[in-house]
């Protein structure tokens, strides 16, 4: 098995909305996730894979690091730790908060049954109206380092199926307009060389071996393998700061 | 499905964001420009998703019906999750895709599960000199002009209106003068000129071809009651002309069958949304 570099770069053509810009892993398990075995076929003729199982659902220990993508994970622990770098935001010219409202559609009332008539609070209670922040980036391209165990072709083929990403894609945040894949001389997926000492380049047990005199990092607890979100695979990290 | 919906203005759009005093600022989008960031008008995914989707269909079902106020925001803005639940009713998620094919599109919050839709609906841009590379990336192959655009300052006008006050104008009506000055109220703010057109890009992955079709269903509905857009409709504002591209032939006809044959069923089953389960009563009498 040979080992390829990548530079993995995503031009965006309109702002990403969200805190943190998505993992490279994550988004190619999202896509073979889709590619993965229906649980069942609806009557209505279409297939879904992944939608009923609602955010925050347990994920089963012997799941993770399943799902066949083209990026080398190393198994440190029982975590099978991807092989790619954080996210790298190029400049961001803008940084600001949008915001996505919903009410109660006061004026369909009219379609309320007699006995349901009654105050609606759309300040607080089950009806709140709200008016939500997001946080908008305007960023040209997001770039990850990552090591694939084949010709990037299938990793090509697979990024073209992701054309969004950030939170509220639904409503046209996020539109990658070009992916790049181009080799990369050195393996900068974990650690990269600077002058000052090897920088951390993605979240990583905290009590594995790290390279001596590693800088850019600060000491947390959270997720270093997907689904970074399910809580029973957090641990403590070192992340990159 | 791929699919661009062309928006030309008839009308000034007036889609807020905020305002400054009595004067409304429309809502406006972050672009890289080869000469630095610039805010351009735009028609937010979220607001074109209700008003060209949801609402016309939501509109159809409940033509003259009565639900509850918790079935009629489901219906209307896609619902809320629902105090405690043990457990997702699968059962029921698939009687509402094979029900109402156009949730699979947007989506909607169940009682008991959020419901992820489909479709990926873009951001209504406005087609200028600042959003060239927008539209670049966003529209199909072949479409894209590199004729030069106007700059979207071009597109931008401001209007007012004025609040008459009745107590001042028509004083002999009022039965005991209190000597406060009633004014009126000026107010206004911006606009997007008539003539404009707005792009959004429409995406949505392995979609059914009967929601795709409750998709065109409900532009046609939309259309059919004015085709507006943004606030102030009331007063004229936000018509447009829309126009629609489709990356294969769509049309209403199945979903429109679909909603005669089974709207009764598609009653029934928004009667049973949050409606809580009633508890057996207790056994009168002394116990055991």
């Amino acid at each position: 098995m040979t080992e390829r570099f990548l530079r993995v770069e995503c031009r965006l053509a309109t702002p990403v909305a969200g805190l943190k810009p998505p993992y490279l892993d994550s988004l190619l398990e999202l896509v073979y996730a889709r590619l993965a075995a229906t649980i069942m076929q609806s009557s209505n003729g279409h297939r879904h894979a992944y939608e009923i199982a609602a955010r925050g659902q347990a994920v089963a220990l012997d799941a993770v690091g399943k799902l066949p993508i083209p990026i080398c994970r190393e198994w440190i622990g029982n975590l099978p730790v991807p092989r790619c770098s954080s996210p790298i935001l190029g400049s961001v010219t803008s940084d600001h908060a949008a915001h996505f409202t919903s009410a109660f559609p006061l004026d369909k009332a009219s379609h309320v049954v007699e006995d349901d008539l009654g105050k609606v609070r759309p300040g607080g209670g089950r009806f709140k109206s709200f008016r939500l922040p997001l946080r908008m980036q305007l960023v040209d391209r997001i770039v990850w380092f990552c090591v694939v165990r084949d010709p990037p072709n299938e990793l090509r083929r697979r990024l073209k199926q992701i054309r969004n990403i950030g939170k509220k894609t639904s409503q046209g945040h996020g539109v990658i307009a070009e992916w790049i894949v181009e080799p990369c001389e050195r393996d900068w997926s974990w650690y990269a060389g600077s002058p000052n000492g090897p920088v951390l380049m993605r979240p990583l047990p905290a009590d594995m071996q790290h390279p001596v005199g590693l800088i850019g990092f600060r000491r947390s607890f959270g997720g270093c393998v997907g689904p970074y979100w399910q809580r029973d695979f957090w641990t403590e990290i070192l992340e990159p700061c | 499905m791929k699919a661009v919906l062309l928006l030309k203005t008839l009308s000034p759009i007036t889609h807020g964001a905020e305002n400054a005093g009595n004067e409304s600022l429309i809502r406006r989008e972050a672009v890289n420009t080869p000469v630095g960031v610039r805010h351009v008008p735009v028609l937010t995914g979220n607001s074109l998703r209700h008003r060209l989707f949801r609402e016309p269909i939501a509109e159809s079902i409940s033509d003259g019906w009565q639900m509850t106020k918790e079935q009629l925001r489901w219906l209307y803005n896609g619902g809320a999750l629902d105090g405690k639940h043990d457990g997702i009713d699968i059962r029921r998620v698939e009687r509402m895709k094979e029900l109402l094919p156009h949730i699979e599109a947007l989506g909607c919050s169940l009682p008991d599960t959020i419901v992820a839709g489909k479709l990926d609906m873009g951001v209504g841009w406005l087609a200028c000199l600042e959003t060239m590379p927008v539209l670049k990336a966003i529209l199909p192959d072949g479409w894209h002009d590199e004729a030069r655009l106007s700059p979207s300052f071009e597109f931008l006008s401001r209007n007012q209106y004025y609040r008459h006050d009745a107590a001042r104008q028509r004083t002999e009506l009022v039965a005991e003068p209190d000597g406060k000055d009633y004014a009126g109220m000026p107010h206004g703010g911006e606009h997007v000129m008539p003539g404009a057109v707005f792009v959004s890009a429409l995406y949505a992955d392995r979609l059914s071809d009967l929601a795709c079709s409750a998709i065109v269903y409900a532009l046609e509905k939309w259309a059919e009651a004015g085709a507006t857009v943004g606030g102030q409709a009331s007063r004229g504002h936000g018509v447009v002309q829309p126009m629609l591209w489709t990356d294969r032939p769509i049309i209403s006809d199945p979903f429109n069958e679909h909603l005669e044959t089974r709207l009764p069923e598609i009653r029934e089953f928004i009667s049973t949304l949050y409606i809580a389960p009633k508890e057996p009563k207790k056994a009168k009498g002394k116990a055991a």
